[in-house]
């Protein structure tokens, strides 16, 4: 994200008039270890630094180092909560939070972090996750049921639009649910959903597509049998990398076990990780499984009366 | 109600200011030469204006003979020259105004023409355009969205009737505030399902209304969003409500026809299908149900048929109700 001078200015106004050098260099480190104000505004170390030359040294380094939406997220966190037991009043933070906007990135409570608007733009990382680092994910896989037989007995243009449906079905459910596609084969692929309510996000997304499948057998679908696809949900630590190639996730690696070894047709297998996480609201209608390594998920799946 | 002046005079075409400034109509101008082509895109009812001032004797008469053929609309005449000896003859073909040059001095007035639209009864459906439903209502199709349908005029819709149940239960463990953010948060919902099928919140209570869909006499996929609407229960308790258990509602579908007036202006209309689709969701419908009459199960995508179930016969409809999901 390109840094406004602006926004620059709104933050070193924000530090020096909320606290003295001494917390300023406290933040600076939580970001930048060993952090050393003096020598990096010149002034030598028995002369003490104004508030105003130590907040825009800061902002300067923070900005070169690419931390200024962390060090905002900070201010945003220190207003609500304080910093190491001191309240602190941080003025100005609803210019900074539009000044932000501006640049299509908008403000998660839940995890303290921003990323883009998706009504502006939608991509793989939300604008602000770094390469190499690891977050905690939910994701959810899903593939087609049967694809090569699918592809024998169809007609190349009808497989090519029912996959192109299926790409809208999932499309529409995830994106209001702030879900990013990383992964699609020919026959499935690998959703994530990092921000908010991440895991109920991940089960939902799932039980829409699967409703919406449904109906798309029932209305729409031209193949010579219904579309079917299995689905699992799982969360867990994985190192983000723009090219989906390069990930090697542990994670990844169970939810596509699961998927492939565990499911049914038409139903979503959901980790006891992901089960952890969710409402007695939603839980209501889960089955209580065994992987087989005893290990217990849970099953989704439309039932009808008879 | 919409008026229709086919003119080529600027000036004749400014006495109509009064009615272009009411509300209560909707006012068009095209020139003269464009009135064959013009009234095929016209509603029924729709009044029109023909000038037929510097007209030839034989063109004149054409075109007083085409007008008399409409049966599907009301008419008026504005004859500045003079040039039809005898006017009786016009309104015993059919005219229901005739303007002439005194008249035109003054601007056209609304009551002028509101007494002049209840001259002449329009004619009957035209056996051709006459699709009925199965309990023999003639379908007057709004077409595919609301860009024709207009108000005071009656037109064939889906009807969606839908409510929240346990009502009961509801106003004795919430909050009037919590019920509020739940009605909320429910319409909203509802207006974001029905949006795709141009569906329209008509009226609203205070659990729940009536949707009105458009309908083009031929297909009708809004039960489709009925469908949708109670597979997604959870869906909707979980994400919408911020309340922590599982609310059910009920769907009625039927289609039928009523007069159109905006929302708010309904309580004068009488329209069979609006008490039935009011009674079948009030007193007949169970919670948790969807049910569909027969006459909108006809219209509704062939693959969805299967999903329902006869339940028996409501003041005359056959009546078939959604199998549930476990």
């Amino acid at each position: 994200m390109r840094v406004s001078g602006w926004l620059m200015h709104l933050v070193t106004r924000a530090l020096s008039e909320s606290m003295d050098v001494r917390s300023m260099i406290h933040l600076a480190r939580r970001f930048i270890r060993n952090y050393d104000i003096h020598e990096r505004t010149g002034f030598s170390n028995n002369i003490s630094i104004p508030n105003k030359d130590a907040a825009q040294q800061i902002v300067r380094d923070m900005c070169d180092s690419e931390l200024m939406l962390d060090l905002v997220a900070m201010l945003i966190k220190i207003h609500e909560k304080g910093l190491s037991g001191r309240q602190y009043r941080i003025p100005y933070l609803n210019d900074m939070l539009g000044e932000i906007r501006k640049s299509g990135l908008i403000y998660d409570e839940e995890s303290s972090m921003f990323f883009e608007d998706p009504r502006v733009m939608q991509t793989m990382n939300w604008g602000v996750l770094r390469e190499f680092e690891e977050y905690i994910f939910a994701f959810l896989r899903f593939d087609i049921v049967g694809n090569s037989s699918l592809v024998r007995q169809n007609p190349e243009n009808t497989i090519q639009q029912t996959y192109s449906d299926l790409r809208s079905i999932v499309q529409s459910a995830i994106i209001k649910r702030n879900g990013r596609i990383w992964n699609w084969e020919g026959d499935g692929g690998l959703v994530s959903f990092y921000f908010s309510n991440k895991n109920v996000h991940a089960v939902l997304s799932a039980m829409e597509i699967l409703h919406e499948l449904y109906i798309y057998n029932q209305v729409r679908c031209r193949l010579n049998k219904p579309l079917r696809v299995r689905m699992a949900v799982h969360n867990g630590l994985c190192q983000f990398r723009h090219n989906f190639e390069d990930i090697k996730s542990d994670t990844i690696k169970k939810i596509m076990h699961m998927e492939s070894k565990c499911t049914k047709a038409d139903t979503v297998s959901i980790s006891s990780a992901v089960y952890q996480m969710l409402s007695q609201t939603l839980v209501y209608n889960l089955q209580q499984l065994k992987l087989d390594d005893d290990t217990p998920y849970y099953c989704y799946e439309l039932r009808w009366e008879a | 109600m919409e008026i229709v002046l086919f003119t080529d005079k600027p000036s004749v075409e400014k006495q109509f200011d009064l009615l272009k400034r009411s509300r209560g109509f909707t006012f068009l101008h095209y020139p003269r030469s464009e009135l064959r082509k013009a009234v095929k895109n016209f509603n029924r009812g729709t009044f029109l204006y023909l000038d037929i001032s510097g007209l030839k004797d034989e063109e004149r008469s054409k075109m007083l003979h085409f007008m008399a053929r409409l049966k599907e609309f009301r008419y008026g005449i504005i004859d500045t020259e003079g040039a039809i000896q005898d006017v009786a003859t016009l309104l015993h073909d059919g005219a229901s105004d005739y303007v002439n040059k005194s008249v035109i001095r003054e601007k056209i007035s609304i009551k002028r023409v509101r007494k002049a639209v209840q001259i002449h009864a329009l004619g009957p459906v035209p056996q051709g355009k006459a699709v009925k439903t199965a309990n023999g209502q003639a379908i007057i199709p709004t077409g595919s969205d609301w860009s024709t349908v207009r108000q005071g005029q009656e037109y064939t819709f889906g009807m969606m009737y839908i409510e929240l149940d346990d009502q009961s239960t509801m106003k004795n463990k919430m909050s009037d505030s919590q019920i509020n953010t739940l009605m909320s948060a429910f319409k909203r919902y509802i207006e974001r399902s029905i949006a795709p099928l141009k569906g329209r919140i008509w009226i609203w209570n205070d659990f729940g209304g009536l949707i009105l869909f458009p309908f083009d006499g031929k297909r009708c996929d809004a039960p489709v969003v009925c469908f949708r609407l109670m597979l997604s229960r959870m869906i909707f308790s979980v994400e919408d409500t911020g309340l922590d258990r599982i609310f059910s509602y009920r769907i009625a579908f039927h289609i039928g026809n009523t007069v159109f007036k905006r929302k708010g202006e309904t309580g004068t209309i009488v329209s069979t299908s609006i008490n039935t689709i009011f009674h079948l969701g009030q007193k007949y419908l169970h919670p948790g149900q969807f049910y569909i009459t027969e006459d909108a199960l006809r219209f509704t995508p062939e693959g969805l048929k299967k999903s329902f179930l006869p339940v028996g016969n409501y003041e005359g409809h056959d009546i078939l109700r959604m199998k549930l999901p476990l």
